[in-house]
């Protein structure tokens, strides 16, 4: 017999879990499957009959929001297989029986793991086979996996937190508080502490500091609750760290829970401490949060006594409601009472704690032979595609070069003795005077420095510690950094790089689908980029340029995810760009050739037409012959031979069909056919070559 | 064997057990009687290795109870309060307890079933408490355990059942030589059919006998002379109680009738009379003898 599980116990809790687990597990599954199929059986709510539309990549999100519910289920699962642990006759005959604590506690765990995992299993598989018969949607392999691999951690680390709650309680009203008390006390303590340690000195990155793991982001559950809102599927699918994280604490949690469950005494069932003293910590621990929260207010509000008052009475609510709800005796009250100082001394210690790191923050102005190195650093953004590869190739690399430490070591310094003596403020936000002056009628900028946006800098000393702080230079103290930055080749080519092969995840590129031809477009762009100058490609990457006609690539590198787009210049790219006219125009050959067949049979038709291109764009609407004219202009003219083009891309909207059509014309035939269409002479090119 | 030696169990200030120490051999069926709270579930939770104790140790056969699921296979307790799963019936039950006991009997269960004519299909939740503790008892008999604890068993069985429930568990002791512990506060329960008694008090075993020696060990006379006597009459024999009204005293006597007989006869009395003591009336005087009044140990 294992000491350690019992498969006979982990069959009995199977069976006293099934209500449960078929209940919950089958909505799940149910609702899970409800999404494509309801795609599958009413398509036209999707798109129009009788068009094919765009073929849709299916994110996790789709999936997500039925899945939800599992995070319900694993405490209600944990809560009822453990059940036994509330009430004595069960607590005993569980610690009668001839098994020991460990094989009972992991034995019926296994119990719970499984009805998630079926769930989860079930729901997924379901899904994706339903996914696949929707036609024109892409449902990319991995995305079941990552589903299943997010959500069974979120459900472990879940099942983790209730079984900890459970074995430290014994009764359901307090199982449950202690389990949300587990689940949110670090979180929103840490998340307090760090707001207002922001708020107190916005220039430090606290995502740089070991504290970042207590905020809400460290949190499986709530950033898969999160993502639903914010669609940032990078803050979790793809965030290694997290994953780590969350399995090790579960782990610890899991291990906590069997220690606890061994020792535990049975006559603990029924009772919401083993004894005075935890129930007065369980008490306090649960109504600190909200003293801190009232410390909080206090400090953000700069002490507006209304909110502190309701927040001191709210902090009473919540203690003295924890008292009676577990112990159901009102007399009870009057010796918790004597604890009340604990929140006052936990609100004290949070506020110094804040006033404490804030200081030692603000003061913080190594020497350069001190600095190891120094990185470009930006905050991951909330939203996906923000960071550019360009921005991830560039924070990985450390700058070690003596000037560049010099040079930081000096605007820490000067950051120290401006926020000694005038505040951080002041450092924030230098030309605040001079605003205020300009708006009291002064004169504006009399003496006021330029300032170049902040920059956030990482900072590794040779002790290891690392840091983050945000600067707000002049200009010419930016365009120095920067310099000193590029200066540094190692820098200069990650700036330059292309994501390699297996960085890639995707490739977008307007009204081209097929993911080989889009693959091939990329090599080709690749091999055309690698033959441009280092000085091409310098003001190729620097001059970013977010408009229509790019190639789109997204992609992770480590741990973090890339979104970029590559505008199709024609004159940089030409056998790329004609590429992608190529393969474009096939996609909707036979749709293009109906329109313009439609057009010679009824000049009446109504067509919507939208010109993208690098640097402009036009839309045009109506009927006439002259449309007609002017596509079949269009496509008579051929690309220029000696690569000064213009490649643009219409998208058509005729008769609720949808589609796009490219072009690669001289700049000349370009002026020529924007007059056809009624869109006038495009600023900036060539006078047209015909003019009707 | 079960041998617990200096035993204590502490719940927070209160001490449940005091230094128990007692030895229960095989194949006995051991009587612990005391009042509430006196510790009797507390000594049976700690040789079922529901408890661990605070001091002391407990084992059976040798070997400790506590996390010993080799030593707990032969062992079913039985508790006051006792434990069904949600919406079962006695066949769920069975297959329950098939999985957590090696040696559960699907052959006993149905033969027992049968006996109390329960219906094995019924929801537990349908069962009267007599009833549920009836099924209690068959689900631990067909463990077919070396060890059987009956915690406050008979309470609320009518009288003809919890005759037959003492008769299946005699059975079952003498067919298997169970050792068997029963407890109650009530010692006309156990009486008939323990072979041996301890009393519980306090947390700790203030008294304990064999019974069938508890029965005999003490008798009640009743003396009379024509002439005035004292106690000082009777120095030669080891008096438990006296009291005398008029010319007649009532002794409480330890030794047997045969043995005292004689030796009173000789006196000459005008009076002689042997009177048989209840299990319960050699207790009282046993107990008094010890210098613990038994209504504050039973009551």
């Amino acid at each position: 017999m294992s000491k350690f599980f019992s498969f006979k116990l982990y069959r009995e809790g199977i069976k006293k879990t099934r209500l449960v687990g078929i209940t919950i597990g089958s909505v799940t599954a149910a609702l899970t499957a409800l999404i494509p199929l309801a795609r599958l059986l009413s398509p036209t709510v999707y798109y129009e009959p009788g068009y094919e539309p765009a073929t849709t990549i299916i994110s996790p999100s789709d999936f997500a929001l039925p899945l939800l519910l599992l995070l319900f289920l694993a405490p209600i699962l944990t809560l009822s297989m453990f059940s036994f642990l509330n009430k004595r006759n069960e607590s005993d005959f569980y610690h009668s029986i001839p098994f020991t604590r460990p094989c009972v506690y992991f034995s019926f765990l296994a119990s719970v793991l499984t009805w998630l995992v079926a769930t989860l299993a079930v729901s997924l598989a379901l899904t994706t086979v339903l996914w696949c018969f929707v036609p024109y949607t892409a449902l990319s392999p991995s995305t079941p996996l990552l589903l299943f691999g997010a959500y069974f951690l979120a459900t472990l680390l879940l099942t983790g937190f209730t079984l900890l709650a459970m074995t430290l309680t014994g009764t359901v009203t307090s199982n449950l508080l202690i389990f949300a008390l587990l689940f949110g006390f670090v979180r929103i303590s840490g998340a307090l502490f760090v707001v207002c340690l922001e708020s107190q000195f916005p220039l430090m990155i606290t995502a740089l500091t070991p504290g970042r793991l207590l905020l809400p982001e460290f949190s499986m559950p709530i950033t898969l609750l999160t993502v639903l809102f914010t669609g940032d599927e990078s803050t979790v699918f793809t965030n290694a760290p997290l994953w780590i994280y969350t399995a090790v604490i579960s782990i610890l949690l899991i291990a906590a829970g069997s220690i606890i469950y061994t020792k535990r005494r049975s006559e603990m069932a029924g009772k919401s401490a083993p004894n005075r003293i935890l129930q007065h910590v369980y008490r306090c621990a649960v109504a600190l949060p909200m003293a801190f929260l009232t410390v909080f207010y206090a400090i953000e509000t700069d002490f507006d006594l209304q909110g502190i008052i309701i927040l001191i009475v709210l902090t009473l609510i919540v203690y003295y409601l924890y008292e009676i709800l577990t112990t159901k005796r009102l007399k009870n009250c009057l010796k918790a009472s004597l604890f009340l100082p604990v929140l006052l001394v936990g609100g004290l210690l949070f506020g110094g704690g804040v006033a404490v790191a804030s200081n030692v923050a603000a003061s913080y102005a190594p020497d350069a032979d001190e600095l190891e190195s120094v990185s470009i650093y930006k905050e991951s953004s909330y939203y996906y595609g923000d960071t550019s590869y360009q921005e991830l190739k560039t924070q990985s690399v450390e700058i070690t070069d003596p000037k560049v430490l010099e040079f930081v070591a000096d605007k820490l310094a000067e950051m120290k003795a401006i926020v000694s003596d005038k505040g951080v403020d002041a450092y924030q936000y230098p030309n605040r005077r001079h605003e205020i002056a300009y708006y009291e009628g002064d004169v504006y900028y009399e003496d006021a420095l330029t300032y170049a946006d902040p920059i956030t800098l990482k900072i590794t000393e040779k002790s290891g510690r690392v840091c983050g702080r945000t600067f707000r230079l002049t200009t010419e103290d930016y365009n120095r950094l920067i310099t000193l930055f590029t200066e540094t080749k190692e820098y200069e080519d990650a700036f330059l790089s292309l994501p390699a092969k297996e960085e890639i995840l995707g490739f977008g590129l307007p009204g081209v689908w097929d993911a080989v031809t889009k693959e091939t477009i990329w090599n080709s762009f690749v091999g055309e980029y690698s033959a441009l100058t280092r000085e091409e490609k310098v003001e190729y990457i620097s001059s970013r340029d977010y408009y229509a006609l790019s190639l789109y690539v997204w992609g992770t590198l480590g741990v973090k995810s890339f979104y970029n787009d590559y505008p199709l210049n024609p004159n940089l790219f030409p056998q790329t760009c004609a590429m992608v006219v190529n393969a474009a125009n096939a996609e909707y050959e036979t749709g293009f050739r109906d329109m313009l067949d439609a057009f010679k049979a009824d000049e009446a038709i109504k067509v919507h037409i939208n010109l993208y291109m690098f640097d402009n764009s036009n839309y045009t609407s109506g009927a006439g012959a002259h449309y007609l004219e002017a596509l079949e202009f269009a496509e008579g003219c051929q690309a220029p031979a000696d690569g000064n083009a213009v490649l643009f891309r219409l998208t058509f909207e005729y008769d609720r069909y949808y589609f796009d059509r490219y072009y690669l014309l001289s700049e000349a035939d370009f002026s020529s056919f924007c007059i056809q269409l009624g869109m006038g002479q495009p600023d900036g090119y060539e006078k047209p070559a015909v003019i009707e | 064997m079960i041998q617990a030696e200096n035993v204590t169990m502490r719940f927070e200030n209160f001490t449940a057990l005091n230094r128990l120490t007692c030895t229960i051999p095989d194949g006995c069926i051991y009587g612990l009687i005391g009042s509430n709270g006196a510790g009797k579930s507390t000594f049976l939770r700690l040789i079922s290795g529901v408890y661990r104790p605070n001091e002391g140790t407990i084992t059976v056969d040798g070997a400790p109870v506590w996390e010993n699921p080799a030593a707990k296979a032969g062992i079913v307790y039985v508790p006051d309060d006792l434990y069904f799963l949600p919406q079962s019936n006695m066949n769920r039950m069975a297959s329950f307890y098939k999985t957590l006991y090696p040696n559960f009997s699907y052959e006993r269960f149905q033969k027992l079933t049968a006996t109390f004519q329960l219906n094995p299909a019924a929801n537990l939740n349908t069962f009267s408490k007599g009833m549920r503790r009836q099924a209690a008892t068959i689900l631990a008999l067909s463990t077919l355990p070396k060890y059987l604890f009956f915690d406050e068993t008979f309470d609320g069985l009518d009288p003809v059942m919890r005759n037959l429930v003492k008769q299946v568990i005699y059975n079952d002791v003498m067919e298997r030589k169970t050792t068997t512990i029963i407890t109650s506060h009530s010692l006309r329960e156990l009486e008939d059919g323990c072979d041996q008694l301890a009393l519980l008090h306090k947390g700790g075993i203030v008294f304990e006998s064999d019974v069938q020696n508890l029965k005999t060990s003490l008798i009640k006379v009743q003396v009379g002379f024509r002439e005035p006597f004292t106690r000082e009459k009777f120095a030669g024999l080891d008096t438990v109680s006296y009291t005398q009204v008029g010319s007649v005293a009532s002794l409480i006597v330890r030794g047997d009738r045969e043995g005292l007989a004689p030796r009173l006869s000789a006196m000459e009395p005008a009076l002689l009379d042997f009177l048989p003591l209840t299990l319960e009336e050699v207790f009282i005087y046993e107990m008094e003898a010890l210098g613990y009044a038994f209504k504050d140990v039973l009551m």
